[in-house]
């Protein structure tokens, strides 16, 4: 039994949790997530085994549930998502006598050297975003390079707009207004963590947050992106959007760049990212021990 | 009767799949009706014209006409229906630590890590 730390993050993180379980129970090995008991739908509608967490603000009641989790479920190997110290700082120390596997994306703590000793105790580290040189030399980790979901067929429009939360939101609605008084097919996107939302448009331009799902799903698909990095506590969207999507510096320069992109632009150019059934592939390929 | 000439499109330019009605009162160019714009005192101008005439203040400043929504002159203030809210989310505030907003988790989880 392997357990998917989820943990944290928005909804595109638990997406991806949930589906790379998927992939390994498809190829026979037993896989459950830990993930926020307002996520488990996701969960759910992938068919996949959840332990879900109610949510706290106290470091040793959450890591006195994941011990819990990980005794219960009779897990082997703990593979945490993106967090590798966890929300709360709950996974350090990690489990012992456990095969640990971190999945990296950029984060802002390695800057600082705070997480460089709490790597080292993993089995093994896996890099999702290596184009971004984040990770300091001596943190060993295969760089896989990042790895995005296929988006589901959406509705076919010039300009999808997401709203990841409410101030974005607001903006996204007078962005609207102004790019549809000019003509421009426009739809809007109102993402939120704990709620099904429907298939993102198929839209050749999208504006967003610069999250790691919704940046390499995009660019996976080749749409263009015209990114709103936000300000996160361990992501860095600012480092993610300046190296592969076109990042607004003003609401003019947003709108300017929707417009540019929309009947100026060439195809955008291929970037190699990876479906989840490859990460999965690569886990189980790759040795646990360091 | 000729094609309209008019190339200027509500946000970049493009050909325009009217018949022409008319010729431009300037730069004598086939027009058709609906890229024809009248001003004070003047035969129906093209699009292109009317622009960099300045009495087309009307039309720019009323913000009636799409194709002259870009097109207020650089000296009047621009109705800007952006809040300050709105400009906050393009200040870049990467070297702030965050890490404080992770101990207070919203209803449903630590969304947003």
């Amino acid at each position: 039994m392997r357990l998917i730390y989820a943990l944290g993050g928005g909804l595109g993180h638990a997406t991806r949790a949930c589906q790379l379980a998927a992939d390994l129970n498809t190829l026979g090995h037993k896989t459950q997530v830990l993930l926020p008991a307002a996520k488990r739908w996701l969960a759910d509608r992938l068919e996949v085994a959840s332990a879900p967490v109610a949510p706290t603000n106290d470091r040793q009641h959450l890591r006195r549930q994941v011990l819990q989790t990980l005794m219960r479920t009779g897990a082997v190997e703990l593979i945490v998502d993106a967090l590798p110290n966890g929300v709360l700082d709950e996974l350090r120390p990690l489990p012992a006598a456990l095969s640990c596997t971190a999945l990296l994306r950029c984060h802002r703590a390695i800057q600082a050297g705070a997480l460089t000793e709490h790597l080292r105790q993993f089995t093994r580290c896996v890099d999702l975003e290596p184009q971004l040189h984040w990770r300091p030399p001596d943190i060993h980790a295969s760089a896989l390079g990042p790895v995005a979901r296929v988006l589901p067929a959406g509705v076919p429009c010039d300009v999808a707009l997401v709203g990841s939360d409410p101030h974005l939101a607001r903006f996204m609605v007078r962005l609207a207004a102004r790019l549809q008084w000019a003509g421009v097919d426009v739809k809007l996107v109102q993402s939120h963590v704990d709620a099904p939302a429907p298939p993102l448009p198929q839209a050749r331009v999208v504006v967003g947050p610069a999250g790691y799902n919704l940046t390499y799903e995009l660019a996976r698909t080749r749409r263009w992106h015209v990114a709103i990095p936000r300000p996160r506590a361990h992501d860095d969207q600012y480092s993610r959007a300046a190296a592969v999507a076109h990042v607004a510096k003003s609401p003019k320069d947003c709108q300017t760049l929707v417009e540019q992109l929309l009947y100026e632009a060439q195809p955008r150019a291929h970037l190699q990212v990876f479906a989840p059934d490859t990460l999965a592939e690569h886990l189980l390929r790759e040795p646990v021990t360091a | 009767m000729s094609a309209c000439q008019e190339t200027a499109g509500l946000l970049f330019r493009r050909p325009c799949p009217n018949p022409a009605s008319h010729a431009c009162g300037q730069c004598n160019k086939p027009i058709c009706s609906a890229c024809a714009r009248s001003l004070p005192g003047s035969a129906p101008l093209c699009i292109t014209c009317a622009r960099n005439d300045p009495r087309s203040q009307d039309q720019r400043h009323q913000g009636t006409d799409p194709y002259f929504y870009w097109y207020r002159p650089s000296d009047q203030p621009w109705v800007d229906d952006y809040s300050a809210e709105d400009y906050a989310l393009f200040d870049n505030p990467a070297d702030e630590d965050f890490s404080l907003d992770r101990n207070t988790p919203k209803k449903g989880g630590w969304d947003g890590s």
